[in-house]
């Protein structure tokens, strides 16, 4: 079959996921009774008047028989209500937006860093087995997912801002922040360092820079090995196998045999485990960006947890399993693109 | 070496180190392919057959270490011993003039190409200037033909890797894509070509394939197509039709046959299945135990088998009405291979001298070749 | 047939697994990695085993950590290492970082071992169920596992110790009688064996009487519990895939063909043939896992959802560093409050992933028989 036809086939067996991942998260919000429910959906529940209360646990059919609720909860959902978020002070899913290009700068840096490196120091690994560069790179590779991201991440705090003064917390340093929101200042894709240039002020993007440079590298530590260990693995894997063998008996240099035969090949395994590498991504990032301050959605996510801002936790919870699942999706996709057997099944 | 002889494997020893010891895969192996024959290499299962041929090509899978020996092959006139050599001249020999076709084809291809590039691949390493300058003149004559003048970007990009094909703009050129278009459409048109040679139907379909969509005799002949794609002077064929149908593999044996009478090359042929060699040899080299026992013109070999083991192997023939006859104790741990002559324990007429001298493999009789003591193997 | 040739026969069946097992350990001794590994872990259990006497509890309950109170109230800043508080103390309360570190590390063996216990326990019955029965068991089953699988580990682990509640109620008599009807019902449908069935259906019937005056449990769940239980639901769904996948890959060879051409109950097969078989990937997930479990429940415990500001608990001493992270130099003063207990996170997590890999290494097909 086709490759289109593969991907419909994937994108039907994507719906009973998402739903039951909805369903998941609501199976959560019934741990809490209907009031504390109806209160999740309030902007200001201190002015609220007891009889009010009933008002909304009525709209919401808090009290119905929860397959009532659920229908309603869902729909609630669909027409982006995912109820209020205490800690951003807004609807969840515009804290979602609003939050979401802080992470995504984070994630611009970190996620081609961990793939083109760790894909190289993989490769080479198995191509020079057992000398000291593998062993370097497996060593510093099970080193980085050793490490606990937020000590990683407090270490480099106080070596490159408590001691040199290079890369602070926080997003921003307090004078962007105040050119940023100043009406000078177009925010065209909320990226900053994006927008620092775009707005003819290269110092926006420098100082940007300067803040994203550090959480990201903790997640590149910390993730690559995940990268390193499978490419190391599936080029091993390549290299035993006939075909390179065929290759050489048809004269072609050793060179020509891993990067053309071998290395493609080795990919396949690396494409399957990207999707996991979305997960340690988000998880990352929500370490990562509580200890630096940076104002993203994890940094969001974490303080809501903290202060049992439920609609804002499960939202959360909600939006990063949707990336995920999307996210796995188009990994499957590239997977039948790059292997042609896979289409078969 | 005699004058029409293209190779000859003489006393050719290897040793596979492993974890449980020194396994001592080829004991001193000798053969030698005339030009223009099918050499058939016979033994059990673990005789060194694979890793004889292997050896042909320097191409020896680690752990193991060529000891000693020679490999002479015949190139222009010339007598060179291949163990010798650097890896660059290997390389430009292996795929051109010696080629291997191996015994289960789809796990020798790769799987994430189709048979297009892999086929283009070996004519790319081996005949690149000759198709270079084929599409030049392809675009030469097609512009002629539209009254066109002068060159166009990919013409010059052609020139210019046939002038100077390491250097690094020509590399960077010949990246652009787009640019090797035209040679392309040379490549699939020979690719297409060979594929029909081997009788393949539909050949411009198959080029485009990829290895898992063929069946097990199509993906064979893709192989032997990929192998003859440069003519060369000697195919090794590995078990080629132990993996395939009968019927199939009637039709590959076939294929060989004529192609090799068509290109004139040789063949060696291994295999363990007795009738097949007798349908495709010229002459016969029996093997065991990492040494050949036996080499002899193929109805000589069946007529008057010499070595006691030959004379085993074609005794355990099963016949209708006869009983079964084996050849009694089993083939030897080569880590621990027995002493001089490594049949010895297996032997019906062994003697004394068998236990510790290892007979020489020596011509009796007329073209006829035997290393056994029981035909003046001490000598 | 006597005992003695009984032995003598298990001892020669057992024979060349027994030569596996030997190259494994060979190969295991001679990496340098897997010693390291299983240096550490071992000098881990040591200081586990030896908490009472490295750090001598002050309160009944050994797992609070002492404080400080009287220098609190004349300097709430963190304390450097000395020699009345080995590696410092926290700030504010004052609490002695060493002692955390010492205890922390039991806690630490406790959330790893039980969670990977029973991630164990119901992913294999998961998996292995979801395999050999197939059909539509096996499709309910993984969707259910993709459906947790769907979440990365952390957040789902944060979204559930939000919603635990605090005190809990079970009524033991429903859900014993749903289980085990349910149990019964399975059993009789796929026509096990009676001697099995017979006593848990007694026990289903007593439950479903007790319906009528029901047995509640009662429980208060501390922080600490939560990060358990929440750690308990995500875990055991990747095992269950990774042991259905080996399964399925074992259930189509010969040999499990020809034991139940012998006659073989389905249990048996599992037992004997299909688990053996499939058993190494998991291992190695087993001890890759207590690290990275370990490295959720700091985090977690770091986000300030984990065990409680007093207890014992690495990524819990760390948090409180968290107050002294936005004036710049003091972060570096007070480095020790988190310098330390991190360490011995990335020791222990380090040790269980070179003992992980030393264990992949040595069931690498491509490396065996060199």
């Amino acid at each position: 079959m086709g490759l289109a036809t593969y991907v419909i086939r994937r994108l039907i067996f994507l719906i009973p996921v998402l739903l039951g991942v909805t369903v998941l998260i609501f199976a959560l919000t019934m741990f809490f009774s209907p009031t504390q429910r109806a209160l999740l959906y309030i902007r200001n529940p201190q002015a609220l008047r007891p009889e009010a209360i009933q008002g909304v646990i009525d709209k919401y059919h808090l009290n119905d028989p929860f397959y009532v609720q659920y229908f309603v909860w869902l729909s609630e959902i669909l027409k982006g209500n995912f109820g209020w978020s205490k800690s951003a002070n807004m609807p969840v899913l515009s804290a979602i937006a609003v939050k979401f290009p802080a992470t995504f700068e984070i994630i611009m840096f970190a996620a081609p860093v961990i793939v083109i490196l760790g894909l190289y120091l993989g490769i080479q690994s198995a191509v020079h087995r057992d000398t000291i560069v593998d062993h370097i790179t497996r060593t510093t590779s099970i080193i980085g997912w050793s490490l606990p991201s937020f000590w990683l991440g407090l270490v480099l705090l106080a070596i490159f801002y408590g001691y040199l003064g290079w890369c602070p917390p926080g997003r921003l340093s307090s004078d962007a922040q105040n050119f940023v929101v100043s009406g000078q200042f177009t925010k065209y894709t909320g990226l900053y360092i994006l927008d620092g240039f775009l707005n003819g002020q290269l110092w926006i993007s420098w100082d940007a820079f300067r803040h994203v440079i550090l959480p990201a590298t903790v997640i590149i530590v910390i993730d690559i090995a995940l990268i390193v260990r499978v490419a190391r693995s599936s080029m091993l894997e390549a290299l035993t196998k006939a075909y390179v063998i065929a290759a050489r008996a048809k004269g072609l240099t050793e060179k020509e045999v891993i990067n053309k035969h071998a290395r493609r090949n080795a990919l396949i395994p690396v494409v399957t485990i990207s999707g996991l590498l979305v997960g340690g991504l988000i998880t990352g990032v929500t370490i990562t960006e509580t200890v630096f301050g940076f104002g993203g959605l994890g940094n969001w996510a974490a303080t809501s947890a903290q202060h049992l801002d439920i609609p804002s936790v499960l939202g959360f919870a909600m939006f990063t399993a949707i990336v995920f699942v999307i996210t796995n999706l188009i990994v499957d996709i590239l997977y039948a693109y790059i292997d042609p057997r896979i289409r078969l099944t | 070496m005699a004058k029409e002889e293209l190779l000859e494997i003489k006393d050719l020893v290897l040793n596979f180190y492993t974890y449980e010891g020194v396994v001592k895969a080829l004991d001193g192996v000798n053969l030698h392919i005339r030009e223009g024959e099918t050499l058939g290499l016979v033994g059990e299962t673990g005789c060194g057959k694979s890793v004889t041929s292997f050896s042909t090509l320097v191409l020896v899978p680690t752990p193991g270490k060529i000891e000693k020996g020679h490999v002479f092959f015949k190139i222009q006139n010339k007598k060179i011993d291949l163990l010798k050599q650097d890896e660059r001249f290997l390389r430009s020999m292996r795929g051109y003039d010696i080629s291997m076709v191996f015994q289960e084809p789809r796990a020798y291809l790769n799987p994430v190409y189709t048979v297009s590039d892999q086929i283009s691949e070996v004519l790319l390493k081996h005949r690149k200037e000759e198709f270079l300058k084929k599409t030049i003149e392809m675009i030469e004559k097609e512009r002629k033909e539209k009254g066109l003048e002068g060159s166009t970007f990919e013409m010059r990009i052609y020139k210019r890797m046939i002038e100077k094909p390491n250097s690094l703009i020509t590399r960077i050129l010949s990246k652009i894509p787009g640019s090797q278009r035209s040679l392309k459409r040379e490549l699939q048109k020979e690719v297409v070509r060979i594929l029909k040679e081997m009788e393949i139907p539909n050949p411009e379909r198959v080029a485009n394939m990829y290895p898992h969509e063929l069946s097990g005799g199509m993906a064979q002949r893709v192989v032997i197509a990929m192998a003859l794609a440069c003519n060369p002077k000697l195919l090794i064929a590995d078990e080629p039709t132990t993996n395939l149908d009968v019927t199939v593999q009637a039709q590959i044996l076939n294929l060989i046959k004529r192609l090799k009478k068509k290109f004139k090359s040789s063949v060696l042929y291994i295999t363990h299945d007795l009738g097949v060699v007798a349908e495709i040899s010229d002459r016969i080299a029996v093997m065991y135990a990492g040494n050949v026992v036996e080499l002899a013109d193929v109805y000589e070999l069946f007529k008057r088998p010499l070595h006691p083991y030959t004379r085993g192997l074609l005794e355990s023939i099963p016949r209708p009405g006869k009983p079964l006859k084996s050849i009694s104790g089993s083939v030897p741990n080569l880590i621990n291979p027995p002493s001089g002559c490594r049949f010895h324990p297996r032997c019906p007429y062994a003697m004394d001298i068998c236990r510790k001298v290892k007979p020489v493999f020596r011509e009796i009789g007329k073209d006829h070749y035997v290393a056994c003591h029981l035909f003046g193997g001490s000598k | 047939m006597t005992t003695s040739s009984r032995w003598e026969e298990f001892k020669i069946s057992m024979q060349p697994r027994i030569k596996e097992w030997k190259f494994m350990l060979r190969r295991m001794r001679e990496s340098p990695l897997s010693i390291a590994g299983i240096a550490i872990i071992v000098g881990f259990i040591i200081i586990a085993l030896l908490a009472p006497v490295l750090a001598p509890p002050t309160n009944s309950d050994p797992f609070i950590i002492p404080s400080d109170d009287e220098i609190s109230k004349l300097d709430p800043t963190p304390i450097p290492p000395s020699t009345k508080h080995l590696f410092g103390t926290t700030g504010i309360h004052q609490y002695d970082i060493y002692y955390a570190c010492i205890w922390g590390t039991i806690t630490a063996f406790r959330v790893g071992i039980t969670t990977v216990a029973i991630s164990l326990i119901i992913g294999l019955t998961v998996g292995v169920a979801a395999a050999y029965y197939g059909g539509m068991a096996d499709e309910v089953l993984m969707r259910f596992t993709d459906i947790i699988i769907a979440f990365p580990g952390l957040i789902l682990a944060m979204a559930l110790v939000i919603a635990i509640p605090s005190t809990f109620s079970l009524n033991i008599s429903l859900i014993l009688t749903v289980i085990l009807g349910l149990t019964v019902l399975f059993m009789f449908l796929k026509r096990v064996n009676m001697k099995i069935t017979a006593p848990l259906l007694i026990i289903f019937i007593v439950a479903l009487v007790s319906l009528f005056n029901p047995i509640n449990l009662d429980f208060n769940i501390n922080r600490l519990d939560k990060v358990l239980i929440a750690l308990w639901l995500i875990g055991w769904p990747s095992y269950a895939r990774v042991i259905r996948g080996e399964v399925l890959r074992v259930k189509n060879e010969d040999f499990v063909e020809a034991a139940k051409a012998a006659g073989a109950s389905d249990l048996r097969i599992v037992m004997k043939h299909l688990l053996p078989n499939s058993i190494y990937p998991v291992l190695i997930m087993a001890s890759l896992d207590t690290g990275s479990i370990v490295l959720t429940a700091a985090a977690l415990s770091f986000l300030g959802l984990g065990a409680p500001t007093n207890y014992a608990d690495w990524g819990q001493i760390i948090q409180r560093s968290q107050t002294w992270i936005y004036a710049g130099g003091n972060l570096v003063r007070n480095m020790h409050v988190f310098l330390i207990p991190g360490i011995f996170i990335f020791v222990f997590v380090l040790g269980w992933n070179l003992l992980g890999d030393a264990f992949r290494d040595v069931l690498d097909p491509t490396l065996r028989r060199r």
